[in-house]
């Protein structure tokens, strides 16, 4: 304070200066403030709140409560950090309009703040329009790892009910991990992690022996495992050690041949850099065999690049459906329609890409292509992002999508993840849409004769996971439907509520909600029961 | 006068065949240096991506001189960054390794490399 007053009497001092050498009335001076700084960059001032004024972002930009070392975070408060997520989400969100901006003086913790800066408005069946709005650690969310490459066993599984007594079991386990050496396969049921049992355990001891053996922080941790595999009368006991293990975007691939042609069947679950190179080799072979048909298995795939949805979609359709037409178009907010804010660049809509761009093969590869005009698609609610943008980029182009499963997930959106402080924000910034401008389907696509909330129809059928068989297998429930509707158009009675079939039964449980679907992280702490 | 060029020539194309730059392959490791090995290059990549925190497969660079670094977190759903990309090479007796889209190059001197013939 003292500095600023300095400064504003010197300022005022050298102007009287300047003015007296002309003679007569000198002219009205206005005082002039240089407000307080630090490495060059103005100090924001933050002492009272204007409900009506935003400053820039950038204004309140790494003024942190505690700055890092070794990054350009400068001292600032809990208040700046507020005021810059204040100014941020005025800026970028994609409903800025509908956010009840909150006094920042209000919060006492960031994250809360955060959390309200949000619309709460509602989709046409009543569910949260922004299911998407979070935060990490930005030390976590910038961590490195081989492509594909995680520490665990190799195995994903689903918490079908969390109550007691739990049902854990496993979707699938990547070929030559430890989880597959040890006889898990798809249907296997966890039923004690470490001694710790798994379906009716409750207490601190429990989870904290659930989070270290099935999340183990490194490789070559040895744990304990009681697993219940499909057809089996009995448990089977066995020790597993972690591994870094590399996952297989493309998991199963096959090729069935009926009466009426060839079809082929392809699980794609992650749009991982070397899925570009799994992906023009499935459909290299598939363009060799001639299909008449494809079933596209999506049920596990929460996103990822979005230019491999776009080969995806090329290699499924080809030259003729795709020339010209847009793949997906990014929308934000209506501050900005010709530029994207954070790339800087003029708003291009992403085409159809017809050759390779670098993730896993060379660029300039010209992409193998099915020329189907029609293409069966099974989902559940795993399948989110960058898969439904499949989804709709075919329907966009006329190409006629066919649904098994259940609904998706629902996230016609995108972020572009932002630190600030140390912490990376997640908040809406644009709407992805197809070549005829549709991306309203933040309720997810459902198979067109789904019972109770359902999403943007689409012409298939509603049929439940089916964790007794394998992938590919013509008698696992997707696939099998699949190939029903493909002779004779018809469909299965449809389930009256969202429960899974596990050889051959029924469960009564809910299916896992998949908010935050594409980070893998589902499950990743089981929490004790609130 | 008698040229000195052939000599100079035949010590030229020696020091080039001996300083030659080879895709290469890691040597499949003892068992018991897997873990070593596969450290040494988490952190040579590490150091070379700003020391953010990363991990590789026990195989890294064991089948292909190639390797495709990305987010662990793999997506938020819609991407558009592009991965990284690092090579193994060979020159003489030392091991580099390259960060494609930098073109920067760092040599590891505990890993044990053979030329990439395939």
């Amino acid at each position: 304070m003292v500095l600023k007053l300095v400064v504003i009497a010197s300022i005022f001092l050298f102007l009287s200066a300047c003015g007296g050498g002309g003679g007569g009335a000198p002219a009205a001076i206005a005082p002039v403030v240089v407000p307080p700084q630090i490495n060059g960059r103005e100090i924001p001032d933050v002492s009272s709140f204007d409900a009506a004024s935003f400053e820039s972002p950038d204004y309140y930009e790494a003024f942190c409560e505690n700055p890092r070392s070794g990054t350009t975070d400068l001292q600032g408060s809990l208040l700046t950090e507020n005021y810059w997520l204040r100014s941020w989400t005025q800026l970028f969100y994609l409903w800025y309009g509908e956010v009840d901006y909150q006094n920042p003086e209000l919060f006492d913790d960031k994250l809360d703040y955060f959390d309200v800066l949000k619309t709460n408005g509602l989709t046409p069946s009543g569910a949260p329009l922004d299911k998407f709005h979070f935060t990490f650690d930005t030390e976590e969310w910038e961590q490195l790892s081989q492509s594909g490459v995680s520490t665990g066993y190799g195995m994903s599984f689903i918490t079908l009910n969390a109550s007691l007594p739990r049902q854990v079991y496993i979707r699938y386990v990547q070929p030559g991990s430890p989880a597959f050496n040890a006889g898990i396969r798809r249907g296997s049921r966890i039923i004690e992690v470490d001694g710790a049992d798994l379906l009716n355990g409750n207490t601190q001891t429990d989870f904290n022996a659930f989070n270290a053996g099935l999340f183990p922080a490194s490789s070559g941790e040895s744990h304990a495992f009681v697993m219940l595999h499909p057809g089996d009368a009995s448990n089977s006991s066995f020790s597993m050690s972690s591994a870094n293990v590399v996952s297989s975007p493309v998991l199963a691939q096959e090729v069935i041949t009926t009466a009426s042609g060839k079809v082929g069947y392809l699980m794609f679950n992650d749009h991982i850099a070397t899925a570009e190179e799994q992906l023009v080799d499935a459909f290299t072979d598939f363009q060799a065999e001639g299909l008449s048909d494809l079933v596209l298995d999506l049920r596990y795939n929460g996103g990822g690049f979005l230019a491999i949805s776009s080969q995806l979609a090329y290699m499924i359709t080809g030259t003729a459906d795709t020339t010209g037409k847009t793949f997906e178009s990014q929308v934000f907010n209506d501050q900005h329609q010709v530029l994207n804010p954070f790339s800087g660049q003029t708003l291009e809509p992403l085409p159809f890409l017809d050759e390779t761009i670098g993730f896993s093969l060379t660029a300039g590869q010209a992409l193998p292509s099915l020329g189907l005009r029609k293409v069966y698609i099974l989902t559940g609610s795993g399948t989110c992002s960058a898969s439904e943008s499949v989804i709709n980029s075919l329907r966009g182009i006329n190409v006629e999508v066919v649904q098994i499963g259940t609904t998706t997930c629902g996230k016609p959106y995108g972020f572009y993840p932002t630190d600030n402080c140390g912490t990376t924000y997640f908040s809406i910034h644009f709407r992805g849409e197809n070549d005829i401008g549709f991306g309203d389907y933040a309720a997810g696509f459902s198979p067109a004769n789904t019972n109770g909330l359902v999403g943007e129809l689409v012409t298939g059928c509603a049929v439940l996971d089916d964790l007794g068989n394998p992938f590919g297998d013509i008698n696992e429930a997707l696939f099998a439907t699949a190939l029903q509707h493909r002779l004779t158009m018809t469909c299965p009675a449809p389930p009256v509520a969202t429960i899974f079939a596990v050889e051959g039964l029924s469960l009564n449980v809910i299916e896992r909600n998949n908010l935050q679907q594409s980070f893998a992280l589902d499950n990743k702490v089981l929490g004790m029961p609130k | 006068m008698k040229s000195i060029f052939p000599y100079g020539l035949i010590l030229f194309l020696l020091a080039c065949s001996s300083t030659e730059l080879a895709p290469s392959l890691r040597r499949p490791a003892l068992s018991n240096n897997i873990n070593v090995e596969r450290m040494l290059l988490e952190t040579a990549i590490s150091e070379m991506m700003n020391g953010t925190d990363i991990i590789v497969a026990d195989d890294a660079f064991v089948n292909s001189s190639d390797l495709i670094i990305e987010r662990r977190l793999q997506s938020s759903g819609r991407d558009f960054d592009m991965p990284d990309h690092f090579r193994l090479w060979k020159r003489g007796e030392s091991c580099l390794l390259e960060h494609v889209e930098s073109g920067e190059m760092k040599n590891i001197e505990e890993l044990n490399c053979v030329k990439n013939t395939n």
